[in-house]
């Protein structure tokens, strides 16, 4: 526990009938950190977001935010700043106004002038202060989870949780305001849980990410490392696509497609495994006699996407940047290796 | 809840037996009445099956410059109370019982314009969640005709609608006393009041039961998954 | 519309015939309903609309209005059924909207939620006549309660049933048929009032009480007053109930129509009928329109872009 950990989850757990929400989650969230909980629905991440705010009951663990103990603190309590996935906006207020509910309750009780002051920078730094005076109806999906976003940094929360803010917008719209709220956050250095489910959302913002599956934290690394190193089979398929391709392990190697690469901890250490290879890991060179052949290509714009059969009937999808892979194309006949990239490993069958 | 357990159960002097129950199968009146109140409510399922729904769909398919006239005329009903419609209606009727019949079935008429802002309601959220125009088109270029379209297509993709309209048309019907009453038509109300006014046992143990059934009915009608309301009566 | 003279050149279907003329056919689809609607709607609707300005010999004249207006009778009436009305309409909206709540509170799909669903329904159509007999059984001479009454508590009101033949007893009854109307036209209100607006609330602080205050009873006034509109419109339309309660053909509007229409005794007035409905859809349209707003305003809440 590092001398910065602001926020802890200890070993929560949670169960809806016969489903475990939580299943003995923990996590630590250092100040200023933004980490990002990724996983499929059901996964138990937004119910370990809720039970943070003090908005879901736990049946077992604890919450410390600043050193203290907030398990059965009441929400309105927690000076938590929560952005929802849609339709949060009070409707029948203006922009303005909504940014400047927190300021008027009893909590954060603030003086007419400092309140406005503060809804307008607030607006300003969202971008959207010529619609301050606009109801949420009138606002687009992306602009009311700006006015949401605002709202509840108005109160300077000392957490920022985002319940999959992005999820009901337009792909240009999400990857827009995803750097957005990035930046906003590491200009106000708020400490900030992030859930989602798209693993690209997760990877491209967060410091650190967290892989949920079945109420419990399978990894939680930097996005690189978790591309990189993934520890179960689940983090390296969910993370990134993955080739499956098997193969004979031995001594911490793995042979495949005529080479041998080492496996990363955690994978199977004999017998026949699958390895989980990145596209951007397979060498693709053209050669009138080569190991396989091209299915089928697409130009993806910097890179470009091949689907290679294996002349051993092995299909394989690689990725290489445009430039290298100009003049491949369907029919090429290519000679396919590995780059010296570690892989993991899981058991066959 | 409502004080249904302060009705009683229809008793004679001391103690409650069912005697007022066992009246009901023997009032002629009544019987009939209840029969021809069934009658004329499978009269006006059909007018809605057949020509309301079928006129919505197709102003909504073809006719959008009609639509919001079509709106307005659909929910004109509300602006009108039963008292005045009968009023107005009240030469119409007096023609038919000379002309053509005397039987109340005749209502079926009125009543399905009664039910039109329900009716219109309940398919109008409907027809806005399905994108009828797409369905429509498919059909086509897969070669049904209009008719094909129309009955085969759409009225099985909007059938909660229906069943919704279908079943405040019932309820309307048997519940109907104000118009049949003024026009002299002897409806299931009309004949309830009559006996209610000699014997108010039976009369109770009528509305009792007709209710129990009615909310039976209601209750066996499955309900889709709702995000909403089983039966709006949100109008307008 | 389109002057395009199209002789079919091209048509799939082989026929011939101007492209003017195809799309207008479509507009015969129509004529069916707008024969039903005709006779049963909007013939009626112009007869009392027209009848109102004529007297009764067909000549167009404002005098049978004039006359209804300035006659006290009919004004005792109105100002009855407007009060009635008033009164029933906001004790109707207060305790539907109550009711309504502890339904929503409930499970969403379990039976107490359906049940009080479905008998909301088929009570807000059936009303009048069973209700009434309902109420003079239990309330009414002779009846359950009053007998009880009498024995038990002979000085009371429950025990002498004759305020259940006024405007006491009449509010009362119709209050009782408006509780389900509420429900039905309350509750999708209620069931739209989205959770995360109270948790966005509590999330930034905010107590109950303030979440009521800033959020809750601003969102849903404009719906609860909506709905007591419609109260009020059903209140003032009603005819069954007090029909079957009291025989006083001058007591409310509605039952002076009736008798206007149908006297027994020295034939009917016809006009004197129109000019009374006439009124009636003068406020009937007055509250509709006002509703109409009301529902504007709130659907625009919840549009999406």
């Amino acid at each position: 526990m590092s001398s910065s950990t602001y926020v802890q989850l200890v070993d929560l757990a949670k169960h809806f009938g016969k489903v475990r929400a939580l299943d003995g989650l923990s996590l630590d969230i250092a100040q200023g950190e933004l980490v990002a909980l990724l996983g499929p629905s059901g996964c138990g991440k937004t119910t370990a977001l809720r039970a943070l705010a003090g908005l879901q009951e736990l049946d077992r663990g604890q919450l410390i935010v600043d050193g203290k103990d907030v398990t059965f603190q009441n929400a309105n309590k927690r000076g938590m700043g929560m952005v929802f996935q849609a339709y949060s906006l009070f409707p029948h207020m203006t922009a303005r106004e909504n940014v400047e509910y927190g300021l008027k309750l009893k909590a954060h009780k603030t003086a007419g002038d400092k309140r406005k002051a503060r809804s307008a920078e607030l607006l300003d730094l969202v971008g959207l202060s010529t619609h301050a005076n606009h109801y949420p109806h009138q606002l687009s999906g992306g602009q009311q989870q700006r006015v949401a976003l605002a709202r509840a940094l108005a109160i300077s929360p000392k957490v920022l949780l985002l319940d999959e803010p992005l999820s009901a917008l337009d792909a240009k719209v999400r990857t827009q305001l995803r750097e957005e709220i990035r930046r906003i956050q590491l200009e106000l250095g708020t400490t900030t849980l992030f859930v989602t489910h798209d693993q690209e959302e997760a990877l491209s913002i967060a410091d650190r990410v967290g892989v949920m599956r079945n109420g419990q934290l399978e990894q939680i690394a930097a996005p690189a490392e978790l591309y990189d190193r993934p520890k179960t089979s689940f983090v390296a398929e969910f993370v990134g696509l993955t080739n499956p391709i098997s193969g004979k392990v031995s001594g911490g190697s793995i042979e495949i497609l005529g080479g041998v690469v080492k496996t990363l901890p955690g994978s199977v250490t004999s017998g026949t495994g699958i390895a989980l290879v990145r596209p951007e890991s397979i060498d693709v060179v053209a050669s009138k006699s080569g190991n396989a052949h091209v299915a089928a290509a697409s130009f993806l714009g910097a890179s470009c996407r091949l689907n290679i059969t294996m002349n051993d009937g092995t299909r394989i999808t690689a990725q290489l940047p445009s430039l290298d892979a100009a003049g491949i194309g369907a029919g090429a006949s290519v000679t396919v290796s590995l780059l010296d990239m570690p892989v993991f490993v899981k058991a066959a069958g | 809840m409502f004080d249904f357990s302060t009705k009683p159960f229809g008793f004679q002097d001391k103690g409650r037996t069912f005697r007022a129950w066992q009246i009901i199968p023997s009032q002629p009146d009544l019987m009939i009445s209840i029969g021809k109140s069934l009658i004329t409510a499978g009269i006006v399922m059909s007018l809605i099956l057949f020509l309301i729904v079928p006129t919505a769909i197709w102003v909504h398919l073809k006719l959008p410059l009609l639509r919001r006239p079509f709106e307005l005329l659909c929910l004109l009903p509300l602006a009108i109370p039963a008292i005045v419609i009968v009023v107005g209606i009240a030469p119409l009727y007096r023609w038919i019982s000379i002309h053509l019949t005397e039987s109340p079935i005749t209502l079926s008429g009125v009543y399905s314009m009664l039910i039109l802002p329900y009716t219109y309601r309940s398919l109008s959220a409907a027809l806005d969640a399905v994108d009828i125009h797409t369905l429509a088109e498919a059909a086509r270029t897969l070669g049904a005709n209009t008719s094909r379209v129309i009955f085969g297509i759409i009225m099985p993709t909007i059938k909660t609608g229906i069943v919704n309209g279908s079943f405040i048309a019932i309820a309307l019907v048997m519940g109907e006393f104000t118009i049949s009453n003024i026009l002299n038509y002897k409806t299931f109300q009309v004949v309830i009041a009559q006996i209610g006014r000699t014997n108010g046992n039976v009369a109770v143990a009528v509305s009792l039961a007709s209710i129990l059934f009615v909310l039976v009915l209601l209750l066996a009608i499955p309900t889709k998954k709702r995000q909403g309301k089983v039966l709006d009566v949100d109008l307008v | 519309m389109t002057q395009l003279q199209y002789k079919g050149t091209g048509s799939a279907t082989g026929r011939t015939g101007s492209r003017y003329w195809r799309s207008k056919s479509a507009y015969l689809g129509v004529i069916p309903f707008l024969i039903v609607s005709g006779l049963f709607l909007l013939y009626p609707t112009w007869n009392v609309a027209s009848g109102a300005f004529q007297d009764n010999y067909g000549k167009f004249s404002t005098s049978v209005l004039k006359e209804v207006f300035n006659s006290p009778v009919a004004r005792h009436a109105f100002g009855n059924s407007l009060e009635i009305s008033i009164k029933t309409a906001i004790a109707g909206a207060i305790m539907g909207g109550l009711f309504a709540w502890a339904i929503v509170n409930g499970k969403r799909d379990g039976i107490f939620y359906r049940f009080s669903v479905a008998l909301s329904s088929v009570l807000a159509q059936f009303g009048g006549v069973m209700l009434t007999f309902a109420f003079l059984a239990t309330f009414g001479f002779n009846g359950l309660v009053a007998n009880i009454a009498l024995k038990v508590a002979p000085n009371t009101f429950l025990a002498d049933s004759s305020w259940l033949y006024g405007m006491l007893g009449l509010s009362v009854l119709y209050t009782f048929f408006q509780i389900p109307l509420m429900v039905l036209v309350f509750l999708p209100t209620l069931e739209n009032l989205k959770p995360q607006w109270r948790e966005a609330s509590d999330a930034l602080g905010g107590k109950a009480w303030e979440y009521w205050l800033r959020i809750g009873i601003p969102i849903l006034t404009p719906s609860f007053a909506g709905a007591a509109l419609l109260l009020f419109v059903n209140s003032f339309s009603a005819y069954a109930t007090a029909q079957t309660l009291i025989n006083l053909s001058d007591f409310l509007t509605p039952l002076e129509i009736a008798t206007a229409l149908t006297s027994e005794t020295g034939g009917s007035n016809p006009a004197e009928a129109k000019s009374l409905s006439f009124y009636m859809v003068v406020v009937v349209i007055i509250a509709m329109t006002f509703y109409a707003l009301l529902r504007r305003r709130v659907s625009r809440w919840e549009q999406r872009r």
